[in-house]
């Protein structure tokens, strides 16, 4: 099958891959290409000019500075995989990224690709919704950054603008005691999409009382979504087995599953209660971040 | 749009292409007779068509050739020829690892970028390792095996005569799958030729 007719350009700088996104119509961004190579040859999506961003220099690297993780947009999820510094702030997205699709496909899938997609059963969205991560989306208009929870808006739609390139992901360091862990159910074991993906964070004080909670879903909704009010039922709480189980049952309401795919929001419910247990336990334990 | 100059370095050989922007890596290789690249299923599902590129084992059909332009390619055939055969084509084919051989270059690939970065690794490793390639034959434990008598190759593993297995010298320890009689070898090469093919298997995940 080849590929339709399309323009590839090259720019060498961030400036111009700005420049060219504000120019030219019909211009779309790609870096691995595991989303957009599929579209353009099945032509659910037809760019007349591909503005190829792979190798811009401003776009790659993962950098921890006093307060935060910074991660270039055309970071590969291989990369993610690999790194000390998230492996040693953020495990829960590294968690995220060993179960992204298969190691070929991580060896060319951005992050950066991987959100602006916006495919409901992202991976590495939960994960990052946990880290209350914003994006910083850049123009020649100028840059503005945006919660990730904002930037999502529902499934393959986000509130990047045509002329925008996404070109980080950022979030504050998570606090010492703050534990996180993910979880993806899918067909297979491995190389497959979610069919459902949570993603908790919980910290807590010295008596084992938490003091916050921040719990992600993906692929039971349109867009990956926080689960707030299952997050405020453990706010303040112990994390007893009740407490636990309700906020469960609370982020199983934050899931909108398709008709027909009602089975998810049990799925939600138990990945949800497992997770909180096993962040639970492991922030009684003194807290590993894992 | 005009074509652009595309130097593509494959197993060592310098091309210089003019190509299309909308051809991929995919393409660019097989119409250059590198057709151990095989074309899949297009959608990065399969791996038949990976490929190393800069040492990162990807999916061609996913990259445009512009992208790879003055990267460094090693396809299968890059890896030996049939005279000289790598340890890994080697062990593919002294296990029965290969069956209808389309998934075989690929696989191939992803072998050769797991044992680079962890050259013992266990069972569970290898199929991770190997999660993007798809074998429709369904002959998996062949190829596992076939991963695991490489890396103890490529280790400088070698069986001594007194832990072979309690089935006797020269025994084919093939995984149980083969034993039913569904494993296809070519019949040019039994397994016990090699040294180690059953270690190989039945060391399984465990990790020295």
């Amino acid at each position: 099958m080849s590929l339709p007719q399309f323009e590839v350009v090259q720019p060498t700088t961030l400036g111009e891959a700005l420049r060219i996104l504000s120019e030219v119509k019909d211009a779309e961004p790609i870096a691995g290409g595991t989303n957009l190579m599929v579209d353009m040859r099945a032509g659910t999506h037809r760019p007349r000019v591909v503005v190829d961003v792979a190798a811009l220099r401003d776009l790659h690297g993962i950098e921890v500075t006093d307060t935060e993780v910074i991660i270039g947009a055309a970071t590969t999820i291989a990369e993610m995989l690999a790194s000390p510094i998230l492996a040693k702030h953020a495990p829960v997205l590294v968690s995220a990224c060993s179960s992204f699709a298969n190691p070929l496909i991580r060896n060319r899938a951005t992050v950066g690709g991987n959100l602006v997609t916006a495919a409901p059963c992202s991976d590495t969205a939960p994960a990052l919704l946990t880290l209350d991560a914003e994006v910083k989306l850049a123009s020649v208009r100028g840059m503005r950054r945006v919660p990730l929870e904002k930037f999502l808006v529902n499934a393959f739609s986000t509130i990047r603008r045509s002329d925008e390139l996404l070109v980080s992901v950022r979030f504050r360091i998570p606090s010492a005691t703050a534990t996180g862990a993910f979880r993806k159910m899918g067909l297979r074991k491995v190389s497959c999409m979610a069919k459902v993906d949570v993603a908790v964070m919980l910290d807590g004080d010295a008596t084992g009382r938490c003091t916050s909670a921040r719990i992600a879903i993906a692929a039971a909704s349109p867009a990956a979504v926080r689960a707030r009010a299952a997050e405020a039922a453990l706010v303040g709480k112990m994390l007893i087995p009740e407490v636990i189980a309700a906020a469960a049952s609370l982020t199983a309401k934050a899931a909108t599953p398709r008709a027909g795919s009602e089975y998810k929001l049990r799925v939600v419910e138990a990945l949800a209660r497992r997770l909180l247990a096993e962040a639970a336990l492991a922030f009684e334990r003194g807290g590993t971040n894992a | 749009m005009p074509k652009k100059k595309v130097v593509l370095r494959v197993n060592g050989r310098q091309h210089e292409l003019a190509l299309d922007p909308n051809v991929s890596l995919l393409q660019a290789l097989r119409d250059l007779g590198y057709t151990d690249v095989k074309n899949g299923c297009e959608i990065g599902e399969c791996g038949a068509c990976a490929v190393l590129l800069n040492g990162a084992a990807v999916n061609s059909c996913m990259v445009l050739a512009w992208q790879a332009n003055g990267a460094e390619i090693v396809t299968n055939a890059g890896l030996g020829t049939l005279d000289k055969p790598h340890p890994i084509q080697e062990a593919f084919a002294d296990v029965g690892a290969v069956q209808c051989g389309y998934c075989t270059p690929g696989m191939v690939i992803s072998t050769k970028a797991l044992l680079d970065r962890n050259p013992d690794p266990s069972e569970a490793e290898i199929r991770e390792a190997l999660s993007g390639n798809l074998c429709r034959c369904t002959g998996y434990g062949q190829i596992v095996a076939a991963v695991r008598l490489a890396a103890e190759r490529l280790t400088g593993e070698r069986v001594h005569e007194g832990s072979r297995s309690p089935d006797g010298p020269g025994a084919v320890a093939m995984p149980k799958a083969s034993l039913t009689g569904e494993c296809a070898t070519d019949g040019s090469r039994s397994p016990s030729d090699s040294s180690g093919a059953d270690q190989g298997f039945r060391r399984g995940g465990e990790r020295r």
